[in-house]
């Protein structure tokens, strides 16, 4: 049993080990939480020091941005000097502009410098530039600008992320496209979703961003394509013919079409008609998501043939496009000789799918009964 | 005699030795984690958006179920965007869905169920809109937990879903951030997020989410559980979950298995087995600040019948497993063969102490050395947990979460291994 004795003794070690280290992260978080408050005094002094210096000169002193560079070559301390930067613009907006664009040579350094740290620090120093993008000017050297386009290229999705939020504030539509095509053709994944949603977050000339997107459009993978679409669908800008030039071609990936005919569901277009009444009618079962945006988007488009078309899918043996042709059916003003054909359709499943729309967009009962009730047949 | 009392004491012996040190190995690699992701957060590594992903919250409710109400108030005032709620009423009784239908002002839909997860008749569904939030309940014939989630899968109009215990609420934030993974990578197929533990009377308050440690049991297991689930190993993690899953990769897998007890560990360990089988290079991913709040116990006989059914699935789930090597063995060791192998030791170490065959005396300094450690271990996770949600740990909550990780190893494990051990007979 000696080897037990011995066990015991290493867990007594272990056990010790443990408790020492959580002691000393203890100490050391309140050591360093102290420190930090310290520095963020200093930084606070320095900073309001320099910036009563801006009132001879517009630009900082050497002294000032050699400390800069020292003290923010550390990530803690750009943490601080993140929240010192924040109380300033809220106190004085001015000031806080004339410092930016006096430490500006300050930053462009520490730019070239963050690009050789790791993701976490890459992804931090351009959440700092997103927040204060007058950090960097918009006339920086080739090496600002090639520092700045590694950041949107690194592998960590937060980086690439804020780097881009700091290009949409600087009003230049063309950095913006270069960028994306970077990250685009470096087949980083970018979620559609966010990319659409940062777009929004652009601060300059909305309708050259636009024209740009459109033009290296072919340039874009296929997830940025979707992106681009759904933007320019949000947005108050008629691009009608352009985007429906490009779904005439045909050669997109299946879900930039969807995105594009989802767009005409928003915009309406009658050329995009007969279009969206082949995808209807194209019952393979390879198609039905085709199937299913257009009898959405048809939703928009209320005359006979429409109407007609829809009634004929009402029967479709997808779910989800049943569901979408009763919604139409229902933004739409039914004639006598519509109402009259639905009552015809022997299938359930679309009487059950019509009877349940009608219900959700609020229908009477009696307009509700008056398209389930099939022809012929006793309602109790 | 002495052979097998002999070989059992050392046996046992090298048993928790090997269980500690697999236990020390996941809590260097929890330290290291949660050290990262609070370096992420400080720095703010993190998305933030206000639109993430649709999500439908299924909640299956049985007979017992009488908090259904207040946990769906609870679910209204989550910061999400898009979302819905689904509560399966499997055998709620009369007066708790009258009054649910009443709270909510729900009315009756005919609304057509795309099937395609095979359950039980659905006779009605309600709905109504709160606070730009639909809630639906499906009405079905009672047929389990399991029924009750695929009939919740086949109303969910969302692309994901979580499924939800009735006696559970969520933080704020909690699909924001079990969202956000997704949103990162197109490979994710499920996140996880973190349980925790609560005391019933606290479950609905708004300042939940600022408790330091859960008042009661599980204050280092969770934590250990979740960690063994980041480091790929499922097989180890079978507490309740907060998962977030993708539909339509669930009703291509067919859904819950009907022979488990409708446990998100089962779903996981299924979505496991498909990417290693069909070499996938899909992902699983964990969201530690994705906070689910579920009450704790009401009394022994409620833990002691829960852990029971957890046995038997997670047995089910072993023996159809596709894991082998090192990690299917230390699941049979440590999970399938546990109890007989602590009844057999603990009768093996009384014969041999009565029989004078064994000095027992080292052997119960080792298993009192073997506590002191696990807890310390448990104590650890704990309070570095709480200090990746930025809330601060005093010596007075070191010494709390001490004395609550020892009733865990102890007490708390010789109860599940009981539950085990009768789950094998009844």
């Amino acid at each position: 049993m000696e080897y037990i004795i011995k066990i015991v003794g290493v867990y007594m070690i272990v056990i010790v080990g443990i408790i020492g280290f959580s002691v000393f992260s203890t100490l050391k978080e309140a050591f360093l939480e102290k420190k930090r408050l310290v520095k963020k005094k200093m930084y606070t002094k320095v900073i309001h020091e320099m910036v009563r210096h801006f009132k001879e000169s517009d630009v900082a002193t050497k002294e000032h941005i050699i400390f800069l560079k020292k003290e923010l070559a550390q990530v803690d301390h750009l943490f601080i000097f993140e929240e010192v930067m924040s109380e300033l613009k809220e106190k004085d907006e001015n000031l806080f502009l004339s410092y930016c664009h006096g430490i500006s040579s300050a930053f462009q350094d520490l730019a070239i410098y963050y690009r050789r740290k790791g993701s976490f620090q890459k992804a931090y120093f351009t959440h700092v530039l997103s927040l204060f993008p007058e950090l960097i000017e918009n006339d920086a050297n080739d090496s600002i600008r090639y520092a700045m386009m590694h950041f949107i290229m690194d592998d960590s999705v937060y980086c690439r992320e804020n780097a881009m939020l700091f290009f949409y504030q600087k009003d230049s539509a063309k950095l913006v496209v270069n960028s994306l095509k970077k990250i685009s053709n470096r087949n980083l994944y970018y979620s559609p979703k966010l990319l659409a949603d940062d777009l929004f977050k652009f601060t300059g000339n909305q309708s050259e961003l636009i024209d740009l997107l459109l033009q290296e459009f072919d340039k874009f993978n296929a997830n940025f394509q979707m992106a681009i679409i759904t933007y320019i669908r949000f947005c108050n800008e008629d691009r009608r013919e352009e985007i429906y030039q490009k779904l005439k071609t045909k050669k997109y990936h299946k879900e930039v079409q969807l995105s594009i005919l989802r767009y005409f569901a928003k915009h309406k277009y009658h050329p995009i008609v007969p279009v969206l009444l082949e995808e209807l009618k194209d019952k393979k079962e390879s198609r039905f998501e085709y199937r299913l945006v257009a009898a959405f988007a048809l939703g928009s488009y209320d005359n006979n043939k429409t109407r007609e078309a829809l009634i004929d899918s009402l029967s479709d043996r997808n779910y989800h496009v049943r569901k979408n042709v009763a919604i139409s059916l229902s933004r739409m003003e039914l004639t006598k000789e519509n109402v009259e054909k639905i009552q015809k359709i022997q299938d359930p499943y679309a009487r059950d799918m019509l009877k349940y729309v009608w219900q959700q967009a609020g229908k009477k009962k009696s307009e509700i009964l008056e398209i389930t009730v099939q022809k012929g047949v006793k309602q109790g | 005699m002495r052979e097998f009392v002999t070989g059992m004491s050392l046996f046992f012996v090298s048993y928790l030795v090997v269980y500690s040190v697999y236990a020390f190995i996941v809590m260097i690699k929890g330290t290291v984690f949660l050290h990262q992701f609070q370096s992420r957060r400080k720095f703010r590594n993190h998305l933030h958006h206000d639109y993430y992903v649709p999500i439908s919250i299924l909640i299956p409710a049985q007979t017992e179920d009488k908090n259904i109400a207040k946990t769906v108030q609870s679910l209204l005032g989550l910061r999400y965007k898009l979302y819905e709620i689904v509560v399966i009423d499997d055998s709620l009784d009369y007066k708790t869905r009258e009054a649910f239908i009443k709270k909510f002002d729900m009315k009756p839909v005919d609304r057509p169920i795309q099937k395609r997860l095979e359950t039980k008749e659905v006779s009605h569904i309600y709905q109504s809109v709160i606070e730009d939030v639909r809630i639906t309940l499906l009405k079905k014939d009672q047929g389990g937990i399991i029924d009750a989630i695929h009939a919740g899968i086949n109303v969910a109009e969302y692309p994901y879903f979580t499924c939800l215990n009735p006696n559970s609420s969520l933080a704020e934030d909690a699909l924001q951030k079990l969202a956000q993974p997704i949103l990162e990578d197109d490979k994710i197929l499920f996140c996880r997020g973190f349980v925790k533990v609560v005391r019933d009377g606290d479950l609905y308050k708004k300042s939940l989410y600022k408790k330091k440690y859960m008042n009661g049991f599980l204050v280092g297991t969770s934590n250990l559980e979740n960690i063994y689930f980041y480091h790929g190993d499922t097989e180890r993690s079978f507490l309740p979950q907060f998962d977030l899953f993708q539909k339509d990769v669930v009703v291509k897998l067919g859904g819950y298995d009907l022979k488990g007890c409708g446990e998100n560990f089962e779903l996981a360990r299924k979505i496991e087995d498909y990417c290693s089988e069909n070499q996938s290079e899909h992902l699983i991913k964990y969201a530690p600040d994705a906070f689910c709040f579920v009450a704790s116990y009401h009394n022994l006989t409620t833990f002691f019948k829960q852990r029971k059914k957890w046995a038997r699935s997670f047995r089910h789930l072993f023996l159809h497993s596709h894991s082998n090597g090192v990690k299917w063995l230390c699941s049979l060791l440590y999970d399938f063969l546990a109890p007989i192998i602590i009844i057999l030791s603990g009768i093996a170490l009384l014969v041999g102490s009565f029989k004078q065959i064994i000095d027992i005396y080292p052997i119960l300094l080792f298993l009192g050395a073997y506590i002191v450690l696990m807890s310390a271990i448990y104590s650890h996770l704990c309070i570095l947990r709480i200090r990746s949600e930025k809330m601060k740990v005093s010596i007075i909550d070191t010494v709390v979460i001490f004395f609550y990780s020892i009733l865990e190893v102890t007490i708390f494990q010789f109860l599940t291994f009981g539950a085990k051990l009768v789950s094998f007979f009844f």
